[in-house]
């Protein structure tokens, strides 16, 4: 079968596994035109071109991270880093140098210990800083120049996973020295994901995207990708709470959704922001949602400006 | 001429014999794995048919084990687990045991055995694979698993 480009690419070392995965139904199938449409009505980057889509304001949020202990939030736009320890009211800015015409895509924080912020993104492959030594440094210098999201462990401190569009998911488990691919990632690919300590996993937990298809799982032993309830149309964000793994959200271009069931069903949040591009769990619970430049908080069955 | 009574000859001799039994030959795996997995997971390791999604009882069917399955994904530690303590996938919608467990039914050798036997079933890629997996978690020792 010939490969199309720019879609999920098996690659050599998963084709006899994993691609045997539980979404091969011809319905359940994108099409390369279908993933276009997407990553583009997403603001995303094209699959295959890198080449931004729509061009996002320079303030523009596009990702969200906080830490799995203690109260610090993390906010990516664009070419900036921020880093808040009130909750989101004021922010810091970490100061990450950057190449021009080098865009952010995807942040994430080690679950404990070194509390390391990962970010990944076109032009900067992944670059690391540990909250305890205050600097940036370039990890993955193995991987492939075509990674746009980047998820860390739930639990293991120096366990972190990348995707590398047209590849497929990377593992490190030494902070981000060494990858090693271990599949290629659901059909469609992936816009962003997140690692979750779920029980019920043969190995450490699970992983769940947010992509073209919707929400996709799959162990992290990759044994196969499966649909997380029955949402239409793609997804650009998912993330779930770290004090209750059962409990998830995520976004698509019409909507946020919560699933208190592991992703099996999903209930839209009312008046929700338009054209929401990250969320995050707060280490209370909180659900904050980013949108334009803008971060809101699910509270009482409403909206709340974090920053107003 | 010294005796080959020796106790250092004798300890190696007795050594040697352990190992023969820790590490039986293939046929033994294939004959395990005749007799406790071929009933589920097919005669040549190829699953059941439709195991991608759940059956009508709502339960993951059987997974191969051949090249086509991703049994290769996972360490020697896991696998073992797999086969001693079974596992339930949490999306079934029975509380049976996806996988049930053999620790009763087959002795830790014999676990080991019919897991050295799926490993003839693939690729040379897949085997190196999994060898890289199972250099940080490798089969529990006899002493390790009794103590769990």
């Amino acid at each position: 079968m010939k490969t199309k480009p720019g879609l999920a690419v098996m690659p050599r070392i998963s084709r006899p596994g994993c691609r045997q995965s539980l979404e091969g139904t011809p319905s359940a199938t994108v099409s390369r035109r279908e993933a276009l449409t997407f990553f583009a009505s997403s603001a995303l980057v094209l699959p295959g071109t890198l080449k931004a889509a729509t061009e996002p304001r320079a303030d523009q949020i596009v990702a969200l991270a906080a830490e799995g202990s203690g109260s610090a939030l993390y906010k990516a736009t664009g070419r900036a880093v921020y880093r808040s320890a009130d909750g989101g009211r004021s922010w810091q800015h970490l100061g990450m140098p950057l190449q021009p015409g080098a865009r952010i895509q995807s942040i994430s924080v080690s679950a404990a210990g070194a509390e390391a912020l990962y970010v990944a993104g076109l032009g900067i492959d992944i670059v690391r800083r540990r909250q305890d030594r205050a600097g940036w440094s370039r990890v993955g210098h193995a991987l492939p120049r075509r990674i746009s999201a980047v998820a860390a462990h739930a639990r293991q401190e120096h366990t972190v996973y990348a995707y590398a569009r047209g590849r497929g998911i990377y593992r490190s488990d030494d902070g981000g020295e060494r990858w090693r691919l271990m599949d290629a990632g659901p059909r469609g690919g992936i816009a962003q994901f997140v690692h979750s300590d779920m029980p019920g996993s043969m190995q450490t937990g699970w992983l769940f995207t947010a992509g073209p298809q919707g929400v996709r799982l799959a162990m992290d032993c990759f044994c196969g990708w499966r649909p997380a309830g029955d949402l239409a149309g793609g997804t650009v964000a998912v993330v779930y709470d770290r004090r209750n793994s059962s409990r998830l959200a995520t976004a698509t271009t019409s909507g946020v959704f919560e699933s208190s069931d592991r992703g099996q069903s999903w209930a839209r949040l009312a008046n929700a922001p338009v054209n929401v591009r990250a969320l995050v769990f707060t280490a209370d619970g909180s659900l904050l949602a980013a949108s334009g430049a803008r971060i809101y908080r699910w509270a009482t069955a409403r909206w709340e400006a974090v920053d107003a | 001429m010294r005796s080959l009574h020796s106790p250092a000859i004798l300890l190696l001799l007795v050594t040697s014999a352990h190992v023969q039994a820790e590490r039986p030959a293939s046929d033994t795996g294939r004959k395990i794995y005749q007799t406790h997995c071929a009933a589920c997971h097919g005669g040549r390791g190829e699953g059941q048919p439709g195991w991608e999604r759940l059956n009508a009882s709502g339960e993951m069917p059987a997974p191969p084990h051949d090249r086509k399955g991703h049994t290769w994904k996972h360490s020697d530690a896991m696998l073992y687990q797999m086969v001693a303590q079974g596992w339930r996938d949490p999306f079934n919608k029975t509380q049976r045991l996806t996988m049930p467990a053999f620790q009763g039914a087959l002795q830790p050798w014999e676990i080991r055995a019919v897991i050295d036997y799926l490993k003839t079933q693939w690729t040379p890629r897949q085997r190196a694979f999994q060898r890289e997996e199972s250099r940080s978690a490798p089969y529990p020792t006899n002493s390790e698993w009794n103590l769990r």
